[in-house]
């Protein structure tokens, strides 16, 4: 299903988006504080973040399982929030998420077969002979074998059940593919299978993808771009290989250098960041990383610095202290 | 037809609790539904001659005050004991499911209304709230089933919710909406199958109350009274011969009703049993 | 279950005699017997002949996926399998076999002499006691200190594992602390005895990656200045690459390829280890997909390699389970549990 969008205008457009939860008395908990994020029909946005980043919040933000407190969320020019209920129900088959936890996503009493047959139920107009026909063929794209189809979850492996999951999910040929963390609980063999399986995806299917992660290395193998969270801000936005070589942000270039390559012979020179990430029901009142950072200054407390850019326009970041001669204070918006 | 009795023999060696407790309520409810043609006569016939005569070779559990033979005026109970329970328990869950679906997937004032009546119902022992309102209302069977009904229901919203409470804070919810899911689709095909395994306990425990409630309301002079064959009249009129030494008049109809209870509360602990195994275990 | 074949045996005495080696596994074997769905009785086999050295001072990273059987090697070091377990084989430490040590001689071992870091800090620390407590309590368990002196002690090595204000955090309950905080103290439990060996099994799952990071340089830190050695239990290749010495790699119960770190990641000698390290650094597999990947089936009886049903290699000697083989004379300590190696 494609969308008659113009090359200026995104997929998915999530517009200075503020999510915040209330927890009892007068506080709030700000999860997602002012994000702005685009995906282009076809491209594969990462979000890379730790605890407390707001990154599985903003994936579902995204596809309208949470609404946002402020801001607007558009996918292909539409404002979800204006949308009628069932406008919206059937928009889902146009957008679809795959969550980290494949056992707790699917339903226990129902059969792989029933299970992978749901959206086609639900969105489309085929047969029960036809639904059969299509699932099969889903299966095979999947790698799973058909006998798998009469069995139920409990009786599958991590490996096989996210590809129940991802199969599901591109049964409606969606636009937009939101990938919570799709391999963090999976063995380390069976998540390069997962990985290029959606690479291969991709590539037949043109989807666009949002992939939510904490693993670098995962994001640099399939993503086109990416924003780095944490505390709920984007600290840093790019293209991945300009990112990942020259990392603007002192988070950006922490988290970098706290990855652990298996390879003996590569050591990185490790920044030792103090403390811990705080609570996002204490953030900091200026810079979110202000607590930790190896280059805080005073004025940093002054509340959020803006983005700056490149002079390309696309690699951004979100700190006081960047080389001016690199990223000009100029438009605000991502 | 091998293969769908196969899984169940196994189901009862695994869990002879289950099997036991069943065969006790078959053989009750066979005892129910055939009583005109188990009972050796007719449980309201006076046997003037044979009044209060222990266990012989023709009354083979002896006679009542009313000169009544006892196997029959039991086998006939059985039709009382289902009669109420049946009735009471469909009564609970037709309106505690949907109360309890309700209050555990939507929250706000229904589930606020049902955790008040809940606390409400908890202040009053339950027989005692039973006993009052049915002798307000009047002693008839259909009171006794609207009361015991009524007060259950909410035990049955109660333990649904739960079980909703605890499939929201999983992704089961979130995923089924994400597939394109509406609402009542959502509550039929993905909650209410897997947030029902409480209930289906519960109903068997809830029968064996309603039998329990309904033998205690005519113990105490409340509810159904003679010469109706209901075990709790039965044991009433029996209590009183029992310091005259005419024990089999209230042990019989004890013996049948714990007997029953029993094998409801065994069933109902088995089916627990068996449903958290299989939940595991497929 | 067989015994290991007295050349195997003598192979992997070689190089590594027991007396340099702060802990021997040799040839443990552990099943747990259960019930399937059925009523019929089936064995779990979850380790199959284990053989593994640590040396005195080196850190050994035991790496597997899901049923390898490596946090069950930890349990059964420090003795905290359930009873139902069967367990057969040795592990020597400082001369004993602790298989066969009970009640007040293994208490004696463990926490004093064996530290251990578990792989979910709140599981381990107990949550109604003040975590100054917990450290004091365990401290006094194992030394003649007084209360106050334990008390100090407690408190030093809260600073030495870099919590903030120790004096103050020593009154704080398990769930006041942060996961990074928690893991930290659950390590200065394993360490504050000054053990001779430190088994952390998963020690920073469920931590960020730049907590973990750091957690991990602690460990490491701690384990050189008081000489001790360890035995590090993960999934992840990357903390073995940075933090170990030696590495066993397990599968299906059993060590397929061990040797020091260096060795191993330069020339993966065993199918399986060549098929983790390219999973690892390349995130996109070419041909993976298409290997069987599910855990291995802990319950069949065989006498064929674990491997053989997923082995690239695979042919029809690997019917019979291959003996541990040296892969090279040079590095004597590199073994593998593989039938296409050749014997320089």
């Amino acid at each position: 299903m494609t969308a008659l969008t113009s090359p200026a205008s995104p997929l998915l457009h999530l517009d200075n988006v503020t999510r915040s939860f209330d927890v009892g008395g007068k506080r709030a908990l700000v999860a997602v504080r002012n994000v702005t994020l685009r995906i282009q029909p076809g491209e594969v946005v990462g979000l890379v973040g730790e605890s407390g980043s707001g990154k599985s919040t903003i994936g579902r933000m995204a596809i309208a399982l949470l609404p946002p407190t402020e801001g607007r969320v558009a996918f292909d020019g539409t404002d979800l929030a204006s949308m009628a209920t069932d406008d919206l129900r059937r928009l889902r088959q146009r957008m679809q998420i795959i969550f980290q936890d494949p056992w707790g996503a699917l339903n226990p009493r129902h059969t792989i077969g029933r299970l992978m047959e749901e959206p086609l139920l639900l969105h489309t107009t085929l047969s029960a002979a036809q639904r059969r026909e299509e699932v099969i063929a889903i299966a095979q794209r999947m790698q799973l074998g058909l006998p798998l189809l009469e069995r139920y979850p409990a009786q599958l492996s991590g490996g096989q059940l996210q590809r129940v999951c991802i199969g599901r999910a591109l049964a409606t040929k969606p636009d937009l593919l939101v990938l919570d963390e799709p391999t963090s609980s999976l063995d380390v063999s069976v998540r390069a299978g997962i990985l290029q399986l959606l690479d291969t995806l991709r590539r037949e299917t043109g989807v666009a993808m949002l992939f939510i992660s904490h693993d670098l290395e995962t994001i640099r193998a399939l993503c086109d771009r990416v924003v780095v969270l944490y505390l709920g801000c984007e600290v840093e936005s790019g293209p991945v290989d300009t990112v990942f070589k020259n990392p603007a942000h002192p988070y950006t270039q922490a988290l970098l250098s706290a990855q652990l390559f298996a390879d003996p012979t590569v050591k990185t020179v490790r920044q030792h960041l103090q403390g811990e990430i705080p609570s996002p029901l204490a953030a900091p009142p200026g810079c979110p990383f202000s607590t930790r950072c190896p280059i805080y200054e005073a004025r940093c407390d002054e509340g959020l610095p803006a983005m700056r850019r490149d002079s390309a326009g696309l690699h951004a970041a979100r700190c006081l202290r960047l080389p001016p001669d690199q990223f000009s204070s100029s438009s605000p918006t991502n | 037809m091998r293969a769908a009795v196969m899984p169940w023999l196994n189901v009862f060696r695994t869990f002879p609790s289950i099997a036991l407790g069943l065969l006790i309520v078959a053989l009750y409810a066979a005892m129910a539904l055939l009583a005109p043609w188990i009972a050796p006569m007719d449980p309201i016939t006076v046997h003037a001659d044979a009044v209060l005569s222990p266990p012989s070779a023709r009354f083979w559990l002896g006679t009542d005050g009313n000169g009544m033979d006892l196997l029959s005026r039991i086998i006939y109970g059985a039709r009382y004991a289902f009669g109420i329970a049946v009735p009471a328990v469909l009564l609970s869950v037709v309106i505690g499911l949907p109360v309890g679906l309700w209050a555990g997937y939507r929250g706000g004032w229904i589930d606020e209304a049902l955790l008040r009546s809940m606390d409400l119902l908890r202040v009053f022992p339950s027989i005692i709230l039973a006993l009052t309102i049915v002798a307000a209302t009047g002693q008839s069977i259909t009171n006794v089933i609207l009361v015991i009904g009524l007060l259950d229901a909410p035990i049955f919203a109660r333990v649904v919710r739960a079980e909703i409470l605890a499939l929201r804070g999983g992704l089961l919810i979130e995923s089924a909406r994400a597939i394109g899911n509406g609402t009542t689709r959502m509550l039929f095909v993905h909650v209410l199958p897997n947030s029902i395994s409480g209930a289906i306990t519960q109903i068997s425990v809830r029968m064996a109350w309603a039998i329990r409630v309904s033998a205690t309301l005519a113990f105490v002079g409340v509810g159904i009274q003679q010469p109706t064959p209901e075990w709790g009249a039965m044991i009433r009129q029996g209590a009183e011969f029992m310091v005259t030494g005419e024990w089999w008049v209230a042990l019989f109809p004890g013996l049948a009703l714990v007997t029953l209870i029993f094998g409801l509360n065994l069933a109902a602990d088995g089916v627990q049993d068996w449903m958290g195994r299989r939940r595991t275990q497929r | 279950m067989s015994q290991p074949s007295p050349i195997a045996a003598a192979a992997s005495d070689i190089a590594l005699d027991a007396g340099r080696a702060a802990l021997s596994i040799r040839g443990v074997h552990l099943a747990f017997a259960s019930r399937d769905p059925q009523g019929a009785v089936r064995r779990a086999r979850v380790l199959n002949g284990v053989d593994l050295d640590v040396g005195a001072g080196r850190i050994v990273g035991l790496i597997g996926e899901t049923g390898a059987g490596k946090s069950m090697t930890a349990m059964a070091t420090i003795g905290l399998l359930p009873p139902s377990a069967e367990v057969t084989g040795k592990i020597l430490f400082e001369g004993v076999d602790l298989l066969c040590l009970r009640g007040a001689a293994l208490d004696k071992v463990r926490g004093a002499k064996i530290g251990f870091v578990a792989q979910n800090p709140r599981a381990a620390l107990e949550p109604v006691t003040r975590v100054g407590d917990q450290l004091v309590r365990l401290i006094r368990a194992h030394s003649d200190l007084t209360a106050p002196a334990a008390r100090q002690r407690a408190i030093e090595i809260l600073g030495a594992v870099g919590i903030p204000d120790p004096q103050a955090r020593y009154r704080a309950y398990p769930h006041e602390l942060s996961g990074g905080m928690a893991q930290r103290v659950v390590i200065a439990m394993a360490l504050v005895n000054q053990p001779q060996l430190v088994i952390a099994d998963e020690p920073t799952t469920g931590l960020d990656v730049t907590v973990q990071a750091q957690v991990l340089d602690l460990l490491r830190q701690l384990v050189r200045a008081q000489d001790a050695a360890a035995l590090i239990i993960t999934h992840d290749l990357g903390i073995v690459a940075q933090y170990c010495d030696d590495m066993a790699i397990m599968f299906a119960g059993r060590v397929v390829e061990r040797g020091s770190v260096a060795q191993v990641f330069a020339s993966p000698a065993h199918p399986y280890t060549r098929r983790l390290i390219a999973a690892s650094r390349a995130r996109i597999g070419h041909s993976l997909a298409s290997i069987k990947s599910d855990p291995p089936d802990l319950f069949r009886e065989t006498k064929a390699c674990v491997y053989a049903d997923r082995c690239e290699l695979a042919a029809a000697v690997c019917q019979n389970a291959p003996m541990e083989k040296v892969v090279s004379l040079a590095n004597p300590e590199h073994r593998v549990l593989c039938h296409f190696v050749q014997l320089p």
